[in-house]
Parts: structure tokens; C-alpha cells; sequence
């Protein structure tokens, strides 16, 4: 089955290259150079990842974050020039799962979208169905329910779940998780994870500001209450 | 050594204050005594006389010299005593006659009578010599009383001196004080500024003589804060602008390295250099990107972070066996992100300088926690100690590898925002030690 990731990049040169490196990697690409057209191409086509410059002419590519989160559970990737640390938590906090800095590796970034795409759970294939007080998680279908409801969740949002259920209540650290499930190679950013807990407690626990079933391990990581 | 400011004015102060103050003193002394003396002398002498003339009328009327002697009444300390037929006649005993000043007697004799101040056995006198008819009376006057109380006229007018001459320097020194004051606040601004607040100015005090200074300060300051934010502000745009086509280089060349079995061998080469330089220009532009940034408008996050799981997370990233981890495993609160690029760059400059990293060791002192970082290299001397955290430093025999030089001074740079600091030892037995010493809580510093 092949895969279609969009790249929303105003820089023909940076697209050029995007689009060769990811057909290289048999994905079909579609292009976009102004969040207004990404947004339309979205509905369109349904892409299976998004690439998102931040820096776009016209709507700004945290605003294009905002609305496709917004509307859908795709994966976004940022891909930013901005490293200050307040574009990238703010990248992060409108919705996108991971984010790349300029300039990156080609390598790097394909792999971190294979994660993103990533089918199966980390957990090995054919595991028993992981459960967490009201939350269960179908691996098959990468379900989440909540007390029987489902609960719309990103793919990464689902591994990193899967990840701490797994661990049946031992701490986990951000390190672990940027490797285990973003894939990274080298050092990843810890805030990543930060955002990602966040938004997952948004969803899964009935007080978000006073988890009961996901909770920090101040020091070492997170843990799932066992 | 050369006397502060303050020390100088005082002394100067101090001297002029002694010279008035000795030279007022002075001349008062000096005219109390010339007027007590006179005074004293006048009605010595006059008494003098009349007690002569009393005594040659005594001797005329035929009395003995004794009997004439004695009719004088006693009056204070003073002494008579008559010569006669070139004997002496003395009522009472205090100074002999053989003690008379010569001189004064022989000056009597010519010219009918001689008076002198002179000092017999060591105690001050006025001695009236008076021709007779037939002898020389003469009369000596104790000056001591005198004498006691110009003594302590003039220790008084002496201590008066130096009282005056501490309180000149007491006062050039609260003046000074005065006067340095302002020039204190100055200098708590600059180093305020020194220290990265741009925002400090020194409040203006309505005082004429002082707010010019204050409106200079001010202004230079304000020069300062803008020239460095208008420096911030271009490097951030540099920073942006460059990216941007050194994203697409760097793809590009990566594209064109997948394809090189495709190529003739030659361009195939060309294109291996190309992409190992382009890899090279990207990270010490990265580097140097990052080392002007560092501290500006990147607050420090502050978390709990567990050392050990920090170090093994650096060395698995690595790809280095978690085994080279070993010591204590303390918590530090410090900003998780600039800590783990410290001792990551600590990692990869031993294995890419010092011949591979062979341990991380932490361990834990008073308030400190110190990881170090052990590698097999050809160890550092003293002198390149003292550079090898400055930019584009590389140790001897590394020209050939890839890395910039900047990354000892990235883990430096952030070491001190962490009020970390980073040192070098040679391990006994070859090899170097390279350590960042933290402190528990980083908000301790601050």
C-alpha cells in the first residue's frame, strides 16, 4: 500500500529535495506552498502524514497545526528554521507530534516519519489487549476506549499509551520513550514528550491538571498507575 | 603602593588643619609668655627696688646687714640677699650665693644695677642685682609657678593642635565619602550591566552637579542594550536565512551520495568530498549558531533530573555499553536539556579526540555533583589546558577530524548559564579526565 505524505515548504529547493528523498522511500507526495492550499489538499486527499514549515507566507504554520489537529489525527511533523525554544513548545502544544530542525537529515526525517506510520505497536504482535483501569487499548486496530467509549487518538499518542502500559507501572524516561517510540537516534527533546503527556491526559483522565492514571515521576519519566 | 583616594584627601585635609591650627596655637603661646614674663618681670622689679632702697636706708641708719635683711617682708617666693664688704647676707637658703650668674653681679657693679631671667639648678628665676652705696642688694624671683602654668597653656594649645589636625582629616574623609558615593552607584550600574541586565539605569537625583554624570551613564547604556539587541536580532535572521539553504545543499548532496554507484568514478569521488564537506560546513555553522545564542532568550527550564539516567541515556544514544556508567546516582534539579548537551559534548570530544571515552563517573560532593568523563587519549599539557575551552580549539594530531573545535566551548558556555563549571585532569596512567562539576539545584545559584 503506498503511503502519501504532504509537505507544506514555500522553499521550491527544500520541497525539490523533500520530495526526491521521500520518493526514494516509495511514498507519494503531495505539495502545498501555502497553508491555505495545504489545508485544501488535506481534505482532498487525505494524506497519512503532514509536513509543516513553520514559517509560511500568509497563515502561519502554527495556525495550518491548529486547524488540521483540529479536524483530524494525522501525523504532523515540523519542520522549522525557528530553534528557540518557544516555537517549538508552541509547535507543539497547537498539536504536532514531532518536529525537525533545519537544516536536517534526510535520513533522520524518513525515519521519523516510518514511526510515524508505524502500523503495529511497539508491544509484541499478537499481545493480549492492554488495559489501564478505564482505559483499554486494542493493539489490532489501535483503538483507545475509555469506559467502553472510544477516544480519538494519533498514532504516537496510541504507542506512547501502548509503551506505558506495558511497563505495568514502571517509570519509563523521556529518553526511553523519544527512542522507543519517535524513533530517535540521537537526542531527542524531552519537551516532545512533555506535550504529547499533556494532550494525552487531556483525553484519557477525568482531572487533567490532577492525573490519577498517568503520572510524572519527577527526576526519571512517567509511569502508568499499575 | 599608592594611596587611595579617599587616604589622600584625608592626609591633605589632616596637614592643612595641623598647619593652621600649630600656627594660631603658636602665636597665642607665644604672646601669653612675652605678657606673663613682662608683667611678672615689671612688678618684680619694681619691688626689687623698693626693697633695696628700704635696706640701704636701714644700713645708713647703722642696722647690720642681717637686721636689714630681715625688716624686708617675705612676700611670696622671692629671696634677698645683700652683699656687705664683700660678704654675703641671706635670708633663706634656696639659692646661693655663689649660684648667682656672674656676669649679672659685674654688670651691677659698672652700672648701678642689672636684672636677667636665668635658670639656677634647673629651676627658672628672675634675679634683680642692685648697687649700693656701699654693697649690692639683689633679689631672686622663683619663676616656677609661671613657668607651670605657660606649660600647661601650651600642652593644651598643643592638644587643641592634633584634635584639630583628626577632625581636617575626619572631614576630608566623610567629604570623599561624599563625593564617591555617586561614583559607587555608577559603578554597581556598570557592573549590573556587566553582568547582562541591560534594563539597569541610575535614577537621576535632581542634584546638578551630579545628574549629568548619572544622563551620560544612562545614555551609554541605553546605546549598549540596543547595539546587543540589534546584534541578537541579526543573528537570529542569519541564523533563519541560512538555514534555510543549507537544508536543501545538505539534502541535495545526500540525494546525489545515494546515487554515486550510478556515477563514473570520478564524479563519484568528487562527490564523496563534497558531501563530507557539506556535512562539515553544516555542523560548525550549527555550532557557531548555537554558541551566540546560548544564554539569550532561552530561560533555563529548571527540572528534577536523575544523573545516572541522564548519563546512560547520553552514552546509549551513542551507541556505548551502559557499563561505562558507574558512581552514585544523585537527582540535581538543572535545566535537563543544556546538562545533557554538556556531558554529551564531553562524550563525544573524548571519542572523538581523547581515543574513545573509557568511563563516565559521577559522584557526589557538598551541594556538588561532578561527572567525569575518562578517555585514553594522549592527555593535554598545561598550556593547552588553559585554551581548550575556547573556540576552534582542536588538541594536537585532530586537524584531520571533522569537528569544528566548538564543542568544549558550547559545553562550557552552557556550564556556566547551569553555574557548572568544567576543568581538565590527566588520569594517572595516560589519558585525560575531563569533569563538569554542577551544583544540586541550579535555582541555589540564582
Amino acid at each position: 500500500m503506498i503511503r502519501t505524505v504532504m509537505v507544506v515548504e514555500d522553499d521550491d529547493a527544500i520541497r525539490m529535495v523533500l520530495r526526491t528523498n521521500l520518493e526514494d522511500e516509495g511514498y507519494r507526495v503531495l505539495e502545498a506552498t501555502t497553508a491555505e492550499q495545504g489545508l485544501v489538499i488535506v481534505q482532498d486527499e487525505q494524506p497519512d502524514v503532514v509536513l509543516v514549515d513553520l514559517r509560511l507566507p500568509g497563515i502561519h504554520g502554527l495556525d495550518l497545526v491548529r486547524s488540521l489537529r483540529a479536524t483530524s489525527q494525522v501525523p504532523i511533523i515540523i519542520v522549522t528554521a525557528q530553534t528557540d525554544s518557544h516555537d517549538v513548545v508552541a509547535g507543539l502544544e497547537a498539536g504536532a507530534d514531532d518536529y525537525v530542525t533545519k537544516p536536517f537529515v534526510a535520513k533522520e526525517l524518513m525515519a521519523r516519519i516510518r514511526t510515524q506510520l508505524r502500523r503495529s505497536a511497539p508491544a509484541e504482535e499478537g499481545e493480549e489487549e492492554l488495559v489501564c483501569g478505564p482505559i483499554e487499548l486494542h493493539p489490532d486496530t489501535a483503538e483507545v476506549m475509555r469506559n467502553g467509549e472510544a477516544v480519538p487518538v494519533s498514532r504516537i499518542e496510541f504507542f506512547v499509551l501502548a509503551e506505558l502500559i506495558g511497563a505495568k507501572g514502571r517509570v519509563l524516561s523521556r529518553d526511553h520513550l523519544l527512542r522507543k517510540v519517535w524513533g530517535y537516534g540521537n537526542a531527542g527533546d524531552g519537551r516532545v514528550v512533555d506535550n504529547l503527556i499533556y494532550r494525552l491526559r487531556n483525553k484519557i483522565e477525568d482531572d487533567p491538571a490532577n492525573p490519577e492514571l498517568l503520572l510524572t515521576v519527577r527526576g526519571f519519566g512517567y509511569r502508568m498507575k499499575a | 603602593m599608592r594611596l587611595g583616594l579617599r587616604t589622600r584627601v584625608s592626609l591633605a585635609f589632616g596637614v592643612l588643619s595641623f598647619v593652621i591650627a600649630a600656627t594660631v596655637a603658636g602665636t597665642t603661646y607665644g604672646f601669653a609668655q612675652w605678657y606673663l614674663l613682662n608683667q611678672r618681670e615689671d612688678a618684680a622689679l619694681t619691688r626689687a627696688l623698693l626693697n633695696s632702697r628700704a635696706v640701704s636706708a636701714s644700713l645708713d641708719a647703722g642696722a647690720t646687714p642681717t637686721q636689714s635683711l630681715e625688716q624686708i617682708p617675705s612676700v611670696g617666693s622671692s629671696q634677698a640677699l645683700l652683699r656687705s664688704a664683700d660678704t654675703w647676707y641671706t635670708a633663706g637658703v634656696t639659692v646661693p650665693p655663689d649660684a648667682l650668674p656672674f656676669g649679672l653681679l659685674e654688670t651691677a657693679s659698672a652700672e648701678g644695677g642689672a636684672q636677667q631671667r636665668s635658670g639656677i639648678s634647673g629651676d627658672p628665676y628672675y634675679v634683680a642685682a642692685l648697687q649700693l652705696s656701699d654693697g649690692m642688694y639683689v633679689e631672686v624671683f622663683s619663676l616656677s609657678d609661671l613657668d607651670l602654668t605657660l606649660s600647661i597653656g601650651g600642652w593644651l594649645l598643643g592638644g587643641l593642635t592634633v584634635g584639630a589636625a583628626a577632625l581636617g582629616a575626619l572631614i576630608g574623609r566623610y567629604t570623599v565619602g561624599q563625593i564617591l558615593r555617586p561614583l559607587r552607584t555608577l559603578s554597581d550600574g556598570a557592573r549590573r550591566i556587566a553582568s547582562g541586565e541591560l534594563g539597569t539605569r541610575i535614577p537621576l537625583t535632581s542634584d546638578t552637579d551630579l545628574d549629568p554624570i548619572a544622563n551620560s551613564f544612562n545614555d551609554m547604556a541605553e546605546a549598549v542594550q540596543s547595539r546587543i539587541q540589534r546584534e541578537r536580532r541579526f543573528s537570529a535572521n542569519v541564523s533563519h536565512e541560512l538555514r534555510s539553504p543549507l537544508t536543501s545543499v545538505l539534502g541535495t548532496a545526500d540525494l546525489l551520495d545515494r546515487r554515486r554507484e550510478e556515477l563514473p568514478e570520478r564524479e563519484a569521488r568528487l562527490i564523496g568530498i563534497l558531501v563530507e564537506q557539506v556535512h562539515r560546513m553544516s555542523q560548525m555553522l550549527l555550532d557557531l549558531l548555537e554558541i551566540s545564542r546560548i544564554g539569550s532568550d532561552d530561560p533555563l527550564q529548571v527540572e528534577s533530573i536523575d544523573v545516572r539516567t541522564l548519563c546512560n541515556d547520553v552514552v546509549r544514544m551513542r551507541n556505548l555499553p551502559d557499563a561505562l556508567v558507574t558512581g552514585a546516582s544523585p537527582v540535581v534539579r538543572t535545566d535537563s536539556r543544556r546538562f545533557e548537551r554538556i556531558v554529551g559534548n564531553l562524550v563525544d570530544n573524548a571519542q572523538r579526540h581523547g581515543g574513545g571515552v573509557v568511563g563516565v563517573v559521577v559522584s557526589e560532593t557538598e551541594g556538588r555533583v561532578r561527572i567525569a568523563v575518562e578517555d585514553n587519549g594522549p592527555g593535554i599539557s598545561a598550556e593547552d589546558k588553559e585554551k581548550m575551552f575556547e573556540p576552534f580549539t582542536r588538541g594536537e594530531g585532530a586537524q584531520h577530524t571533522s569537528g569544528a573545535g566548538l564543542g568544549l566551548a558550547i559545553a562550557s558556555e552552557q556550564a556556566a548559564l547551569l553555574g557548572a563549571h568544567l576543568d581538565i585532569e590527566n588520569r594517572e596512567g595516560g589519558g585525560t579526565r575531563f569533569c563538569v562539576d554542577i551544583p544540586v539545584d541550579v535555582g541555589g545559584r540564582l
